[in-house]
């Protein structure tokens, strides 16, 4: 039984304390498996193998896995395939091993001709070398000690001198004159020795070059994985240069320069692995990728179709074809004003693909029409069932119509909105995956998708769906705003567990990206409002003003940041649209005692933004179309557009504004350019932070600090890079400017108590902390940790306590003896002591002399030790074992020693070695100094005992003593 | 080795030595050769041998070092005395294209010397770590060769029977680093001979093992260790790597089981201290899987070079058993 001290590896402190004092019906709470099979086995290696038991019984009633049980078992079938793999292999190998042995005899054959002479003569050659070089000492000098070791640097530089003799006497032949020339070079140049392996690379049989290969080539998978790309590359590369005929090798090759960035060392790799192997659909998406970096996408898009045709299931394969072909797209409609050959091969290719889909489409078309008919009939019915809100049955409808055209992308999207609507997310999320199986291009597909995910709390995956739309209909901003909303969720998510383990940067919007978030966000609050309004109309006013009053206040707080924000922007380029929007919201902000407003004053907020848009973009004429589309009631739309010709008013005085302001405007500008500048470099700090290049974060940071110094948030991402680095006192310090700079600044807080909690300041990462949870005072995390400090800071006094109290546990005798340790030297270290004083009680007779050993110098300790160990208990520990070494040590260390010992212990130990198994032997094998002693003892043993010397006597029979 | 077979070393009941060779036939196994020398033969390897050779190198517990002609068993290529009693371990290096360099072996003894062999320097060690005085030798259990990443560079992990593990460093020649763990030190190897110190685990007594993070030393701390404790408190024989994956092992334990760890990296190799010396950070073992083999202890175990999962063991119930180990390209 061991009784951990420190929780184990795999067990947290938390849960190692929970463990320690755990009751029956504790374990009978315990829902979480994967708790319990901690607690199993923890139980079980601390020895408490009822408690072990019990968690296993709970386990097994929640339907794990026995623990016990980790035997794996195979199928039939399985077992089967294996053998059959094996025996597949084995006559695999036997060709090869064939041809070795061939090899091998032809060698040994060659032997006597002296074709390998070279070989033995290394061995004579060798001895030479070293004695020469005067440092090989008599042959019976064998035994050196550590010191005198001769060293390695010699022999090895004698080996290569040694070889570099034996290539110079190969080149004799040839050449003599320059061989004796050469033979002063006491080193190879770092050329002659790359020359040498080529060369004896190249001698080496094919197999075994392969068999090398295939070694560098795990070698290299090995390093892949473990992204050390360079030396993985190194690796590949050697493997390339033994074995050229492995598809495989390139292939692998490949991969990593792709990881390198190197795209065309990549696409060259590609090549010459298609070239040996031109079926392999990873390559051929490898290929595909590197010419997609190269800008190439056409021939991307070939290799990828080509790829798709051996491999169609591919996830990865298919993303990047869509990737290509956006790229593609992108291409063909920018850049038709510069034809050059490239771009035309594009649209050729394009062209190309375009009408073979269109004649396939057209061999199809006759069949498909009647199951078209009779889906088009369904859709147009569930659509109409849907605009009535009849979800279900527009399900219904959707679902039958699916029975006719399983492919149609179009029902496959309604069915999956009208399953949103009737919130069945689950359904409604593979409906819409189903759809982009087919059509990977459906926007609407995405999102719903899109939609879908998010109510399911997938949030990443929602993202990711939604940048799809926005990627294909830019102008989207609901979704934009949608997208923007869940990213916060999203960080908000991440703070949570992340900080458990590494914590992640996140991104502080300010100045020219909080404008547009800003946007964003109103404009999803606007949306909130059309819906808020619509409610408020149809139900009670009085219940609605409640409402309003409540968005009320979190409007009037947008709208100063958007004033602040609108002020920046008076000096960008474009200054209209936000000079527009500040006048415009003092105007609302007047009017908001009336309850009508109220209402319309978001949906003004939201026409606003558009309109913005569109005056930048100089077409006026699109404001009433763009207001129509508002969905509000005609009121409404008829302030709007009142409002847009007010703009036009604006507008002319602004561009007054603007000429009188130019001057000053500049000089604006150049700041916002270092701050553009600064904010830069930070966001460049966050991706290598993101990649895992602490160091250039850091460097990143001190730009961005350097061209702007106001940003809390640079600070304080900093200082996580620092805590990362383990430099809490840096960390601390810039955790200290970003809450200076930034009072309200949560994370800064939280930093700052971990980099005072590194540097075991507890009073002030606890200070920290509590400011902390007064900004955020949800964060269990936090709570928890807080618990944490004030235990250790508990423990802390009580240390400090109890180290001013502590006396030595020793007696004035042993202090003679562990005189050489002071007391100074225990009280700084008391751990220390205490583990060198009490060994663990041995287990066998090899530790039990190896602690007697070891604490020979030690007589107190070694005393305490001795007697630790039940006299009753050597024979379990000896078994066969006690050999008379140990007694002789026993019995010398107990007679020098005698007076540390009481004699009654003295005795209970011989008496209990007599018990042990081969004792005798033991005993008549006890060498002279081992008998002398032991008469020593009994005497001073005798006399001592005075009384109870029979006993004594009895002993002494035992131990041939007389 | 490419090749269905493998060797068999050990003791006759007349305590003299055998050396057998079988070759897997389907599920059979055919013995190829035997040979009966005259003292037991405690370890071999062939480390150090060519690929085409294939020579076996062998230690006897007279503390014989030889190297064997497997087609011509008689007479050995290469004898030396390594070491006064008992050459525990072994191990080989640059031969079979694993590693750069000289091929040289390593043999550990009772003696608690740790010896460099050239095949083609008689007699003599290439270099010798011996023990200050005679009478504190501790035995040396367990040698292993690593970090021959290049003709120069070569080091050797010694495991002695107090707990002490000691590095090598053979183009120095000095000892690079040291430590101690709780009980002898049954089983050591790196996870690769021929790129840089990556890691390496070391089994003990007492079922507990160690796996060293080689990567970075710091200078006062040494090298990042994880210690992992199995359930079943016996001792833990030895550990082999898988060859196809650095990151797999088995463990042999002493009540006859086989367990399958994986190691898993942290996020971060090294951090770098109040100082900005870098020190290591060592990541996790997952138990993969876990099989009881024998009702006595699995002593040894070797991975077949050429095929992925098959791989042969010997236990102290005599028997020796092939196994494979699937679904090993899958973790």
């Amino acid at each position: 039984m061991v009784v951990f001290k420190s929780p184990p590896s795999w067990l947290s402190h938390s849960e190692f304390d929970e463990f320690n004092d755990i009751t029956y019906d504790k374990i009978q709470s315990y829902t979480n498996l994967s708790k319990l099979k901690r607690l199993e086995r923890f139980m079980r290696e601390e020895g408490f193998v009822q408690t072990a038991d019990i968690a296993r019984q709970r386990i097994l009633e929640h339907g794990g896995i026995d623990p016990q049980c980790l035997e794996p078992c195979l199928s039939s079938s399985e077992v089967a395939d294996v053998l059959q793999s094996i025996q597949s292999w084995q006559d695999d190998i036997k060709g090869k091993d064939a041809e070795l042995q061939k090899l091998q005899n032809s060698k040994s054959s060659n032997l006597s001709d002296g074709a390998s002479g070279g070989f033995s003569e290394i061995r004579k050659a060798c001895p030479q070398v070293m004695e020469s070089d005067g440092s090989r000492t008599d042959g019976k000098d064998k035994r050196r000690s550590k010191k005198d070791i001769r060293s390695g640097r010699e022999y090895y530089e004698g080996w290569d001198q040694y070889v570099s003799q034996w290539e110079k006497e190969n080149v004799t032949q040839e050449e003599i004159k320059e061989t004796y020339a050469a033979k002063s070079l006491p080193k190879e140049t770092g050329a002659q020795k790359s020359k040498r392996k080529e060369s004896t690379l190249e001698a080496k049989p094919l197999i075994e070059r392969e068999w090398l290969a295939h070694r560098e080539r795990e070698k290299g998978n090995d390093l892949f994985k473990a992204k050390e790309f360079s030396s993985s590359l190194k690796a590949y590369n050697r493997a390339i240069g033994m074995y050229k005929d492995s598809a495989a090798l390139y292939a692998n090759r490949a991969a990593v320069h792709l990881k390198m960035n190197r795209y065309e060392e990549a696409y060259a790799d590609c090549c010459e692995a298609l070239t040996l192997e031109p079926t392999n659909p990873k390559v051929l998406m490898r290929r595909a990728k590197a010419s997609l970096e190269m800008s190439e996408p056409a021939k991307a898009l070939i290799d990828l179709q080509e790829s798709l045709r051996f491999d169609p299931t591919n996830e990865e394969t298919i993303r990047l074809k869509r990737n290509v072909e956006d790229a593609l797209k992108k291409n063909s409609t920018s850049n038709i004003a510069l034809p050059d050959g490239r771009r035309l091969a594009i649209e050729d290719v394009e062209s190309i693909g375009s009408e073979t889909r269109k004649q396939k489409n057209l061999l199809e078309k006759d069949e498909q029409e009647d199951s078209q008919l009779m889906e088009d009939e369904w859709r147009v019915k569930g659509n109409t069932y849907f605009a009535e809100k009849n979800f279900q049955k527009a399900c219904d409808c959707y679902n039958k119509g699916l029975t006719f055209a399983p492919n149609s992308v179009r029902l496959l999207c309604n069915k999956s909105l009208s399953e949103l609507k009737l919130e069945n997310y689950v359904a409604a999320e593979m409906d819409a995956s189903k759809a982009l199986a087919i059509d990977s291009h459906c926007i609407k597909a995405f999102h719903h998708r899109g939609l879908a995910r998010r109510a399911l709390g997938k949030l990443e995956e929602a993202i990711e769906d939604l940048q799809e739309v926005l990627r294909a209909v830019p102008g989207e901003r609901t979704v934009a705003a949608e997208l923007d909303v869940m990213q916060e969720l999203i960080d908000g998510q991440r703070l949570l567990p992340k900080r458990e383990g590494p914590m992640i940067i996140e991104e502080i919007h300010e100045d020219v990206a909080q404008e547009h978030h800003d946007e964003n966000i109103i404009k999803g609050n606007s949306n909130h409002f059309q819906t808020l309004s619509k409610h408020s109309e149809s139900q009670d006013n009085s219940l609605a003003a409640g409402n309003m009053d409540a968005y009320k206040d979190d409007i009037h707080g947008r709208t100063s940041s958007i004033k602040g924000a609108s002020s920046s922007r008076e000096t960008s380029s474009k200054p209209m649209g936000s000079a527009e929007a500040s006048v415009i919201f003092e105007e609302a902000c007047k009017d908001r005692k009336h309850l009508q407003i109220q209402k319309c004053f978001p949906a003004k907020d939201f026409v606003v933004g558009r309109t913005n848009a569109i005056n930048e973009n100089g077409h006026g004429d699109k404001l009433h179309l763009q207001v129509q589309e508002c969905p509000f009631s005609e009121e409404t739309t008829q302030e709007n557009i009142e409002l847009g010709h007010s703009q036009g008013n604006f507008c002319v005085c602004d561009l007054k504004r603007r000429s009188s302001h130019a001057l000053q405007a500049k000089n604006r500008e150049c700041n916002e350019k270092q701050r553009d500048e600064a904010l830069k470099e930070r966001l460049r700090g966050n991706e290598f932070y993101n990649v895992g290049d602490i160091a250039a974060a850091i460097d990143c940071y001190s730009k961005s600090l350097e061209l702007d110094q106001t940003i809390a948030a640079t600070y304080a991402n900093r200082a996580l890079c620092h805590l990362k680095l383990k430099e809490p006192a840096k960390a601390e310090d810039d955790c200290t400017l970003a809450i200076q700079l930034e009072p309200k600044n949560s994370k800064a807080y939280f930093r700052r108590a971990t980099s005072r909690k590194e540097m075991e300041d507890i009073e002030g990462a606890l200070e920290d902390l509590k400011m902390f949870l007064s900004l955020c005072p949800n964060d269990k995390m936090v709570h928890s940790l807080i618990k944490e400090l004030e235990g250790q800071r508990h423990r802390q006094r009580k240390e400090n306590r109890s180290n001013e109290q502590v006396t030595l546990p020793y007696d004035a005798s042993a202090n003679l003896v562990i005189s050489s340790t002071t007391v100074s030297e225990i009280l700084e270290n008391p751990y220390k002591w205490r583990t060198s004083s009490f060994p663990a009680i041995p287990r066998s007779a090899v530790e039990f002399e190896r602690s007697l050993l070891d604490l020979l110098k030690q007589p107190l300790v070694l005393k305490e030790y001795i007697q630790a160990i039940k006299t009753n208990l050597y024979s379990n520990i000896f078994k066969e074992d006690l050999s008379a070494r140990i007694l002789k040590l026993v019995i010398v260390f107990m007679k020098e020693n005698h007076l540390l010992f009481q004699c009654k212990d003295m005795l209970d130990i011989l008496q209990g070695f007599t018990k042990v198994n081969r004792f005798q032997i033991a005993v008549m094998l006890l060498d002279k100094q081992g008998k002398e002693a032991l008469q020593e003892l009994f005497r001073y043993l005798m006399t001592a005992t005075g009384d109870s010397a029979a006993d004594t006597d009895c002993l002494r029979c035992k131990y041939f003593c007389s | 080795m490419v090749c269905a077979r493998f060797v068999l070393l050990g003791s006759t009941a007349r305590t003299t030595g055998t050396i057998q060779v079988y070759e897997l036939n389907g599920s059979e196994l055919n013995k190829v050769v035997e040979s009966e020398k005259p003292t037991s033969v405690k370890c071999g390897t062939f480390g150090s041998s060519s690929l085409i050779d294939r020579q076996l190198a062998t230690g006897d517990f007279k503390g014989n070092l030889h190297i064997w002609d497997l087609e011509k068993l008689s007479v050995p290529v290469f004898s030396a005395i390594a070491h006064d009693s008992i050459i525990n371990a072994i191990d080989g290096c640059g031969g079979l294209g694993i590693g750069y360099g000289a091929p040289e072996m390593v043999t550990g003894g009772r003696d608690g010397r740790v010896c460099v062999w050239d095949q083609r320097q008689k007699d003599d060690p290439v270099i010798a770590f011996e023990p200050e005085s005679r009478e504190a030798a501790r035995d040396c259990w367990t040698v292993a060769f690593g970090n021959s990443y290049n003709d120069e560079e070569r080091c050797v992990l010694a495991g002695y029977d107090n707990g002490d593990i000691k590095l090598f460093d053979l183009r120095t020649c000095n000892v690079r680093w040291e430590t101690s763990t709780d009980n002898g030190v049954c089983g050591i190897q790196f996870d690769r001979k021929d790129i840089k110190m990556n890691k390496c685990v070391a089994t003990t007594l007492e079922s507990k093992f160690h796996v060293f993070d080689l990567r970075t030393q710091h200078p006062e701390k040494g090298f990042a260790c994880l210690t992992e404790k199995m359930s079943h408190g016996s001792t833990i024989w030895g550990v082999k790597h898988l060859p196809q994956n650095r990151e797999i092992f088995t463990v042999l334990g002493g009540d006859g089981s086989l367990s399958l760890y994986k190691y898993n990296y942290p996020e971060q190799r090294s951090l770098k201290d109040m100082e900005g010396k870098a020190y290591g950070i060592v990541g996790k073992v997952n138990l993969l899987s876990s099989a009881i083999m024998s009702t006595q202890p699995i002593n040894c175990f070797d991975w077949s070079p050429d095929k992925e999962g098959l791989a042969v063991m010997g236990s102290f119930d005599q028997c020796v058993r092939v196994v494979i180990i699937t679904k090993l390209h899958k973790q």
